[in-house]
């Protein structure tokens, strides 16, 4: 099978996908035990006639179920969300404005994990079975089992409150910092783009802990991974002739092992696509992150049901993406994967 | 335990490895921190200082830990250590009672689909495959919110959200075995389907169902914990850990109230992936683990 059949054929596949998550959120708002009224509109909207008759008209209530699966679906495709009962806006809006303050939290631990994995990785390989190694793997072991949002208030203990390192959960910026003109709308980006050098660096400093802590597990992931895939390979034939021609061990292993031992990581971060979207509910509810992680927070516990669903659609379609976009990269950088087909 | 010599011997200079005493002294911690845990969660009323919920001391309020108070008390004078050893209670149970619903509905449903095939099969997988394109996270939070609060309705999100996973092991598994030998064996000297699934089939499944559902504890009190924190778990008197984390929000100087709590989840989720590994490597032919060689 060619790349591009691949590429197309899993595409596809991904299609079917995407319609069941729309029957689940279909399922989720229609017919949990509960009055559907009162979760999509709240109390106060669905003991308004007026409101309830809009609705219903918009969204086919009167309908049969099937019927209304289709409006529903239609009013997804028009990017149709509802509308949320806490900020009295469309849902899709909201999601719009939330959304690139999570990208960039989302980016930024996806930085740290790969690049301090990636060393920490291969700092412990390199020196196996001595401190550094055994300090790798505990931090990664520990990392397996921390609750996200317990390392975050220690974390704002440690360096907000104790070292006064960065700022506290005060959201993506200072309150004297103005925002920067919108191009992305994710702060670091804008700033930089317009040169902005003291709002990117407020920007940087509100950013740096939140990716720490968000990024901290797939870090300890990827730092193992690629620590034993190193191993793995370690007496490799084309190691052991690369040594035997005289190179030095860091060229070895930075330009003959490391690329290989590194295909594996990329199906980590692929899973760190979905892992970090959840994660980042909790993260940005400690470190009061305006992003849609805490939105569908807010949300939810206002019982404000559109919005919940608008979150949790958005992240479904990301995760089925990005995992349709990590087995075309596994399989652009392992051929077999295509023929194993 | 043999399985590394044939991996190590082809790779030269390198001596046989010694018998393995790090696997089962991991295995052995995780044991030891479980049981420490179960028992703390049927005794607890009987030795516990102070009562979780009732005993408020305004005057006391927000004390760092000290020879009353081992481990503080939090913004209504209560006692953090009582909290945190009842939170065993709420914890523990929650995740033994989830785990167990899933893997009871998940199997029965993979096990179904493997054995009967067909459409049953096609349908439960395509099942699967939407709910496992939901992050937990994600997808317990809107289930959870559409509930309402509560210890039951936290339950409830975190079976829907993992059951799939292990319908999906279990038909692998039931599909891998149903091929073999002795089962066509069984089914020719005319064992009815009942009979031949239960004896030829289900206890070939139990060890890697079992391992899954171990490590998983660790993961559902993760999510629980995590639901709980953001406010959609248990409900507030209720000393369950995510919520007593919740508790240090709102005043990160007195670290004690949130500390505490993330400790007994650290430590049970990570005694729970220790059993979790030390079982795989014991009963799980696919996933043992295979010793690392060294670098050089």
């Amino acid at each position: 099978m060619s790349l591009l059949q691949y590429v197309v054929r899993r595409f596809l596949l991904a299609i079917p996908t995407i319609i069941g998550l729309s029957i689940v959120t279909f399922v989720l708002a229609n017919y949990l035990p509960g009055d559907p009224l009162v979760r999509l509109l709240g109390e106060r909207g669905a003991a308004n006639p007026k409101i309830v008759a809009t609705y219903t008209k918009r969204w086919g209530l009167d309908k049969s179920g099937p019927e209304r699966y289709f409006v529903y679906m239609r009013n997804l495709v028009h990017g149709d969300l509802g509308r949320s009962t806490t900020t009295q806006r469309a849902v899709a809006k909201d999601l719009f404005d939330f959304f690139p303050a999570t990208i960039e939290l989302a980016l930024a631990a996806i930085v740290v994990a790969a690049v301090g994995g990636v060393a920490a990785g291969m700092l412990a390989a390199r020196f196996k079975s001595r401190w550094p190694d055994a300090g790798v793997r505990l931090l990664a072991l520990l990392g397996s089992g921390v609750p996200v949002f317990w390392l975050g208030l220690l974390a704002l203990e440690v360096f907000y409150l104790r070292l006064h390192w960065v700022p506290g959960p005060e959201g993506r910026l200072s309150s004297s910092t103005h925002v920067p003109p919108h191009t992305t709308g994710m702060y670091t980006f804008d700033a930089l783009v317009h040169g902005q050098w003291a709002t990117l660096w407020d920007a940087l400093r509100h950013l740096i802990l939140p990716a720490f802590v968000l990024g901290a597990y797939f870090l300890g992931l990827i730092a193992r991974m690629v620590r034993a895939s190193l191993l793995e390979i370690g007496g490799a034939n084309y190691l052991v002739a690369a040594r035997a021609r005289g190179m030095s061990e860091r060229r070895i292993m930075l330009v003959h092992a490391l690329p290989n031992a590194l295909i594996p990581v990329i199906t980590v971060l692929g899973l760190a696509v979905g892992g970090l979207l959840a994660g980042a509910v909790l993260t940005e509810t400690v470190f009061a992150w305006p992003g849609i992680g805490r939105y569908a927070v807010d949300t939810a516990k206002g019982l404000d049901y559109q919005a919940v669903l608008g979150v949790t659609i958005l992240i479904g379609v990301i995760y089925v993406v990005s995992n349709v976009i990590v087995d075309v990269l596994y399989a652009t950088l392992d051929p077999r994967i295509r023929i194993g087909r | 335990m043999t399985e590394t010599t044939s991996t190590i011997a082809t790779s030269p200079g390198h001596s046989t490895p010694k018998k393995r005493p790090r696997r089962s002294v991991t295995l052995t911690m995780g044991t030891v921190v479980i049981s420490g845990w179960v028992l703390v969660t049927l005794t607890v009323p009987w030795w516990a200082p102070f009562d979780p919920v009732k005993d408020q001391d305004l005057h006391h309020r927000l004390n760092g830990p000290s020879g009353a108070h081992w481990f503080g008390t939090d913004k209504l004078g209560r006692d953090v250590f009582s909290r945190v050893m009842y939170g065993a209670r709420i914890s523990l149970p929650l995740a033994i009672s989830s785990v167990l619903l899933a893997v009871l509905i998940g199997c029965t449903i993979g096990a179904a689909a493997g054995f009967f095939g067909k459409w049953v099969d096609e349908a439960l997988m395509r099942i699967t495959d939407v709910t496992l394109s939901f992050p937990a996270m994600v997808l317990a939070l809107a289930i959870a919110a559409a509930l309402g609060p509560g210890i039951r309705n936290v339950v409830i999100a975190v079976v829907l959200v993992t059951w799939p996973e292990y319908a999906r092991l279990m038909r692998g598994q039931v599909l891998s075995i149903k091929g073999g030998d002795h089962v066509k064996a069984a089914t020719a000297i005319g064992c009815r389907p009942g009979r031949v699934f239960r004896r030829h089939v289900l206890p070939f499944c139990s060890a890697v169902i079992g391992v899954k559902a171990t490590t998983d504890l660790g993961v559902v009190i993760l999510l629980a914990a995590g639901l709980s924190f953001i406010g959609v778990g248990a409900v507030p008197p209720d000393p369950e850990w995510g919520a007593l984390v919740s508790d240090g929000r709102t005043s990160i100087a007195h670290w004690w109230i949130a500390t505490f709590p993330g400790l007994a989840i650290l430590t049970v989720v990570l005694a729970f992936n220790f059993i979790g590994d030390g079982l795989r490597d014991r009963y799980d032919p696919y996933h043992r683990r295979r010793r690392p060689k060294k670098w050089r």
